[in-house]
């Protein structure tokens, strides 16, 4: 069993936001409203969060990709009083959401933020909604939210590899955000594959995890950006 | 690299993905809300369409995801030569442009009064008749060449058609509304030709930016960002240097190595600073700048007259501790940076916005254009070639009656006139000008294809009156615009996903590239494609049959793309090498598979979406120059024929000295209003998700505007906390900016990467109308820009307004 993980390479990442947009439409998130957005409420399972240190002239600027990290020790599961969230066997961190009672025990316990809650109905427009992706379910008000690491696309990637007879590859899985990157800064795949990419870049000395001190095991890992040259 | 992208296997497989999905919805849920939680429950057939997305210039392969026929996803083409499967932002908003609710859905023809909203639903037969009948009569009075057809830039085949159109009409107006090619001064004037460059940043080692945001709207931003992971990959053999030289740390100036700000308006400055440490070090590439240039040293012109040369007034005025005075920049900084541009060969200097919308930005793009002549960069692997334009698609020659021979005659709207050296082809001051004035003839009928000049303009009040006093204007736009609103006849246009077309001429690229646009998807409202409609009019208009003659769009493109076939060259990539592979394949001789006929060629087109052929090396046209001395200008001789037209117009105000005049100098900036009571400087700048503005419709868009300082929905002025303090205001306190015309109300935002003293706007938002998500949202900085027009671009600089601000 691969155990999906990604690594994202903040040298090259060049903080557009593409993967923010990809996310949104893959995964029919809702639009916030301005007033909705004000009170932080605005879903957006990838952020981009930014961090400025110094003062001018010299400040260095860094945009971190942030979604679920997929702990591989992952708090929110303990906390949750309905097992609404769970670890599968691939390592991903599933939220069921006819099962989430909205509690938001979970949000609390992510030390990540990562988790959303929807505070408002879902709110499309009839014409837009003809440009939803039929393969995610929507969530309704009242229950928590985040990345799936576009789980669904394993599962049609799973299914493709039956229909056509072939044994399912890794490559043939990537979420929308890494297939979108157009700096090609965003890596997935099976981290216990030792060939794989992406565990050769998590094994690197550049790769580093958040918070690793709280024993969250990420899966989720960044490559630090190179020193600046002059 | 570790990951492929899926392939197109997947194509016409049909998937059970219903199986995973939908299912988990209660009945409790499911009962509260009927349609949209059970939209997703059916099996579907999926099928992807390969097409090119026309959000922006930069032209990137896209596919799109077809669940039984209906498009649900868009995503990057992995073998498109430009985007190799990336896709920015706007990209991903396609879908919601296609779908808006605020679409125009057929012809609307006003009945209140110009700009009251009232409008009256016709039939398509109806509206052509009305556009024929009004062009007809202008022609027959013989006056066809007071038709105007506005654009914003446009390009490919449809531009092709368009200018055959009104060519064959009589009317030598067709413009552009932006500025199509901000890099072509320098190369008008020292290489003597209308060029645009394209940068092999690739191959480079050291690249100098001069207020070029080229990981932001600069440059195709997909093509860009591909490229600048590239450089910065580990296993290359020599690293690329960025040294970004701009006021704002952007996102070009964060990623750079070295981000170095400096006063705006003064690049060229610099760019002169640096100058003078190659020159004074010996630094410069002799070899090149003996052979291929003029004007280095002094000069004697052919009536005997001395003139002094580019060496002897970078080494007596521009010495570092003068330009580290003008510019903010420190001394030692310049000579490093001088130093390391000189030994890290190839290197390329090159300029963005924050050179070229200020007052002085002809000079300061000569003076940075120089350094690449100084390095020897020019038309070399690693340095700035000339981009190649040679596509083997021709349009029939128009067939011009007397009608329209006379009315060719005529000047276009927007040519400079005799009153000032302009340089440009287009001069939009003098277009502006020209329909203010009703001179040299009047503008009597407008089309305004996909541009919105009443809100991407500056002087927002006065372009507004001046498109609200032409007294027929025709609108291709799908929204109800700002511009669009003071139409007289509207005539909706597909969106980019629902039509045929051929994209050619993506700017900055180093090679031949054309893009194939198919619609993915049946028209959804009752839109024409504008192709279609010209077509169709110059049925009605008699002799333009003979010019104009396919019966539709389809079989123009089609007899385009019979063209490229019958060219024999370039080919069309069914997979993805990178750039690279492509030159090093091509350079041993490797031929790609080509089509038996043109059935199958087309039918490959349509199925991978781009065509591409790849230049022979750059080295031959190294000496390619189109100047009276056939070299690399320093001093230019063209400029000097220019100034000696107008020599005796009095009009013309030179007060420069002449030797002067014809080199790269430095000129401070005229701002507009006293220091004294506007002290703060006002930078509008670009969005990739808005552009000029276009994609403020958009919920995606709108609702990530300000992810770098997690704002959504609204505007934001940036400003350094220091100047802040200065002016007492707070972090997300709301201000009023006031030029000296207008006053606008934003709310602050701190940030460490703006200069202090001066704000920064970002560019898009502010729309009166333009649909319901971007109605009233944020502010449009246009409205308070008070600077002039720069007269050798006649473009606005757009950055030279002083401002003050006010705390609420």
């Amino acid at each position: 069993m691969p155990r999906w993980g990604m690594v994202i390479d903040l040298n090259t990442c060049t903080g557009c936001g593409a993967c923010i947009a990809a996310c949104k439409n893959e995964n029919n998130v809702a639009y916030s409203s301005p007033e909705e957005a004000e009170n932080g409420r605005a879903l957006s399972w990838i952020n981009l969060l930014p961090r400025y240190e110094g003062e001018f002239p010299n400040i260095h600027i860094q945009y971190y990709p942030m979604l679920c990290m997929q702990c591989d020790n992952p708090p929110c599961i303990k906390v949750c009083p309905v097992r609404a969230t769970y670890k599968a066997d691939n390592g991903i961190v599933a939220q069921i959401y006819p099962r989430c009672i909205g509690c938001r025990y979970c949000m609390a316990a992510c030390p990540y933020t990562v988790k959303y809650f929807n505070w408002y109905e879902p709110k499309w427009e009839p014409e837009m909604i003809k440009s939803f992706n039929p393969d995610v379910s929507l969530r309704p008000k009242g229950v928590v939210e985040k990345c799936t690491f576009c789980h669904h696309r394993l599962i049609e990637a799973r299914e493709e590899a039956m229909v056509e007879g072939i044994e399912f590859q890794e490559e043939q899985f990537v979420p929308a955000c890494v297939e979108t990157c157009p700096a090609r800064a965003m890596h997935f795949g099976d981290l216990d594959d030792p060939n794989s990419m992406v565990s050769k870049l998590a094994n690197s000395s550049r790769a580093v995890r958040f918070l690793e001190d709280l024993g969250t095991e990420p899966k989720v890992y960044y490559l630090s950006a190179s020193e600046k040259l002059i | 690299m570790g990951i492929k992208r899926r392939d197109f296997f997947k194509q016409s497989a049909l998937l059970v993905s219903a199986a995973h999905s939908g299912r988990w919805a209660s009945r409790a849920v499911a009962a509260q809300e009927k349609d949209i939680f059970q939209g997703s429950q059916k099996a579907g057939k999926e099928t992807w369409k390969n097409t090119v997305c026309r959000l922006c210039p930069g032209g990137c392969g896209i596919r799109v995801r077809l669940i039984d026929e209906q498009p649900v996803t868009i995503a990057g083409n992995p073998i498109s030569p430009i985007n190799h499967g990336g896709l920015c932002p706007t990209g991903h908003s396609g879908l919601q442009q296609l779908f808006h609710p605020d679409r125009i859905s057929a012809p609307l023809k006003r009945v209140g009064e110009k700009g009251s909203g009232k409008w009256e639903t016709i039939s398509w037969p109806e509206a052509l008749q009305m556009v024929a009948q009004k062009l007809l009569a202008l022609r027959n009075q013989g006056n066809p060449h007071h038709v105007v057809f506005l654009h914003a830039g446009f390009r490919g085949s449809t531009a092709r058609l368009v200018q055959q159109f009104m060519s064959a009409y009589g009317s030598p107006n067709v413009i552009s509304t932006r500025e199509e090619n901000p890099y072509a001064l320098p190369f008008l004037t020292m290489h003597g030709r209308n060029a645009r460059p394209a940068y092999d940043f690739l191959n480079s080692r050291f690249i100098l930016s001069f207020g070029k945001d080229f990981l932001g709207t600069e440059g195709p931003p997909a093509w860009m960002a591909n490229i600048f992971s590239e450089t910065r990959q580990p296993h290359r053999e020599f690293q690329t240097h960025f040294v970004q030289i701009s006021s704002r740390c952007s996102m070009s100036s964060a990623k750079s190595d070295l981000w170095l700000p400096v006063y705006p308006g003064t690049a060229g400055a610099l760019a002169l600073g640096i100058a003078y440490i190659l020159i004074l070090e010996d630094l410069y590439d002799h070899q090149f700048v003996e052979n291929f240039t003029f004007g280095f040293a002094d000069w004697i012109d052919n009536k005997g007259k001395p003139h002094s040369g580019f060496k002897n007034l970078v080494l007596k005025e521009y010495y570092p501790e003068k330009v580290a005075k003008i510019t903010g920049a420190p001394v030692d900084v310049i000579i490093q940076l001088a130093r390391r541009f000189a030994g890290n060969k190839p290197s390329i200097a090159i300029y963005g916005e924050e050179v070229t919308n200020y007052t002085n930005r002809f000079y300061s793009q000569m003076a940075i254009h120089s350094l690449n002549a100084l390095s020897g960069s020019i038309n070399m692997k690693g340095g700035i070639v000339i981009q190649p334009d040679k596509y083997p698609i021709s349009v029939p020659k128009s067939f011009l009656d007397s009608i329209a021979r006379r009315g060719l005659k005529h000047d276009p709207l927007d040519k400079g006139s005799n009153d000032q050296v302009s340089l440009v082809q287009s001069d939009l001051a003098k277009f502006l000008r020209n329909i203010e004035e009703q001179k040299p003839y009047p503008l009597e009928l407008a089309f305004l294809f996909h541009t919105n000049p009443v809100f991407e303009l500056p002087e927002t009040t006065r372009v507004k009156r001046l498109f609200a006093h032409i007294p027929y204007l025709i609108s291709f736009s799908s929204f109800m615009d700002e511009t669009t609103e003071l139409a007289d006849l509207i005539l909706p246009d597909h969106t980019y996903l629902e039509k045929w077309d051929l994209d050619f001429g993506v700017p900055n690229i180093p090679f031949l590239h054309v893009g194939l646009s198919q619609p993915v998807v049946e028209p959804v409202l009752d839109t024409r494609h504008t192709g279609e409609i010209i077509i169709q009019l110059a049925k009605m208009i008699d002799p333009l049959t003979r010019t104009v003659s396919s019966q539709n769009y389809l079989q123009t493109i089609r007899s385009q793309a019979k063209m490229l076939y019958d060219s024999g060259s370039g080919f069309i990539p069914t997979s993805d090498f990178g750039q690279f592979m492509y030159t090093y394949m091509l350079d041993r001789g490797f031929k790609y598979y080509k089509a038996e006929d043109f059935e199958q060629f087309w039918k490959g087109f349509v199925t991978h979406g781009s065509w591409l052929e790849m230049p022979a090396g750059t080295e031959n046209t190294r000496s390619a120059f189109q100047t009276p001395s056939k070299k690399f200008e320093f001093a230019s001789q063209i400029l000097q024929e220019q100034f000696s037209k107008y020599k005796n117009n009095s009009s013309v105000q030179e007060s420069r000295d002449p030797d002067l005049k014809l080199l790269p100098h430095y000129e401070p900036c005229e701002f507009s209003g006293a220091e004294d009571k506007y002290p703060l400087h006002l930078i509008p700048y670009h969005l990739v998700t808005l552009f000029e503005g276009e994609g403020a419709n958009r919920p995606l868009l709108l609702e990530m505007v300000g992810y770098p300082h997690l704002i959504r929905w609204n505007s934001w002025a940036e400003i350094n906390p220091e100047t802040a303090h200065k002016w007492k205001i707070h972090d997300s306190d709301w201000v009023w900016l006031e030029s000296e015309k207008e006053r606008i109300k934003i709310r602050v935002k701190y940030f460490q990467g703006a200069m202090p003293g001066i704000v920064y706007l970002p560019i898009g938002l502010g729309h009166t109308t333009y649909g319901c998500h971007a109605k009233d949202r944020g502010v449009n900085p246009n409205q308070i820009l008070a600077s002039g027009w720069e007269r050798f671009s006649g473009q606005f600089a757009r950055q030279a307004t002083r401002v003050r601000i006010l705390k609420i």
